[in-house]
């Protein structure tokens, strides 16, 4: 079993200085970050996430719960291991980032 | 007044003094040419064209003129500045058109703020755009020049212009650019199409003008909204065929082929993912033309006839000369 990269507490959000422009084309996503200038392509769950993350702030927790149940799968751990390296894909890219703890 | 009504001694001391106002629908360029074989050229090839009067806000300068003294006389050359700036290396003399045409089209892609502009051929029909962005090479400018003799309006050879405010295209028809045997394909196609003379060996090889159709230079202030986004890909022999592009990959294709879009920023963003979602999104595979043509229109009639989205200036609302963003 591979290690989470995240712990499931960590509390995830989109930046709200600049709002990410989304558009959602069948399972691929298109992503403007005007903080960047950068365009994304991104797959089903990445934008998922995005478009989850720019609603509202979640945990890992609730993403992995929320994958499993967009992609109709059983929880597991490998998922959550997954879902994590596209959470971290995308803080790398600077499209969400970890709410700062207080 | 148009080019054309110009008498020629009057155009050429224009040309050569204070410079002209030359619209070619979506910008207007301050025009001075101080090459004396380039004014005949440039009367040939311009005359529909609208001059403006009283001079308005020029989208840039266009000079044309000689590198140097020596070089009006010993293997004279031409060089264009663009807001006086010299972008390029001299060419021969004897291609002062290609130089002016160069000139035409960098002053676009070096505007300090434009609309977006993409790199790709353009037409218009029931005033829906046919936008075509291709690499060199994929016969993009002879099936633009066939279709603009087959009931489409031309607005472009080479540049699709965006307006932001809007999503409309809007039209810069010039002359069309055809290399090699692409010239007798089209005179043969279009007797009535008007040439200029071969230029040889330029850095495209050898190629010839087409004046832009009479109507799509009278009608270079419509705007079209939009239609069909097709890759189009010339294969000897190859039969037509035609696959559906995914949104991502058309939105790939025109940006892939945009002149400015990372400096648009969300405008850039918004304005191709509009348009792609209004589109049909196609490659066409083709050896014949006749055949790609009669392709293109099945495709045109059956995502641009009764949808209900605005075919003209007027049914949108819109000034039919769209302020350009400055």
């Amino acid at each position: 079993m591979q290690a989470p990269l995240v712990v499931a507490s960590r509390i995830w959000q989109c930046t709200d200085a600049f709002p990410l422009a989304i558009r959602s084309w069948g399972d691929d996503y298109m992503v403007f970050n005007p903080l960047s200038g950068h365009t994304h392509v991104l797959d089903y769950v990445g934008g998922l996430m995005v478009r989850t993350l720019s609603a509202s702030e979640r945990t890992s927790a609730e993403l992995h719960q929320l994958v499993a149940t967009e992609l109709d799968l059983p929880p597991s751990d490998d998922l959550d291991a997954q879902v994590d390296q596209v959470l971290a894909q995308l803080d790398e890219n600077g499209l969400i980032e970890p709410v700062p703890a207080c | 007044m148009l080019v054309g009504e110009l008498p020629s001694a009057e155009l050429e001391l224009r040309l050569r003094g204070n410079g002209l106002h030359l619209t070619t629908g979506a910008f207007t360029t301050h025009l001075t040419i101080d090459v004396a074989p380039l004014v005949d050229e440039f009367a040939a090839m311009y005359a529909d064209y609208p001059i403006e009067e009283p001079a308005g806000i020029d989208d840039f300068a266009v000079r044309i003129g000689s590198p140097s003294l020596l070089r009006r006389y010993f293997r004279p050359q031409v060089v264009n500045w663009i807001d006086d700036e010299q972008l390029i290396e001299p060419l021969p003399l004897d291609q002062a058109l290609p130089c002016l045409e160069s000139a035409l089209n960098l002053g676009v892609a070096y505007l300090d703020v434009s609309p977006l502009v993409v790199h790709s051929a353009v037409l218009e029909r029931d005033g829906r755009a046919l936008v075509m962005p291709a690499p060199s090479g994929s016969g993009k400018s002879t099936l633009c020049a066939a279709l603009a003799w087959s009931g489409w309006r031309l607005m472009s050879d080479e540049m699709t212009v965006f307006c932001f405010e809007t999503g409309r295209i809007l039209a810069n028809p010039r002359p069309v650019s055809l290399k090699n045997q692409a010239v007798e394909v089209i005179r043969a196609r279009a007797p009535q199409a008007r040439f200029s003379r071969t230029y040889r060996a330029t850095t495209k090889g050898d190629i010839a003008y087409m004046q832009a159709p009479p109507d799509a230079v009278a009608r270079c202030h419509e705007s079209a909204g939009p239609g069909l986004l097709i890759a189009p890909m010339f294969r000897r022999g190859a039969p037509t065929t035609v696959r559906e592009l995914t949104h991502v990959e058309a939105f790939r294709w025109l940006t892939d082929n945009a002149v400015n879009y990372a400096s648009m920023l969300q405008f850039g963003f918004d304005t191709v993912t509009d348009f792609i979602e209004q589109s049909g999104l196609y490659a066409l595979t083709y050896s014949d033309l006749d055949d790609a043509i009669a392709t293109i229109a099945q495709l045109h009639a059956r995502h641009c006839l009764a949808d209900g989205v605005p075919t003209s200036d007027a049914a949108s609302g819109l000034d039919p000369r769209p302020a350009i963003d400055i």
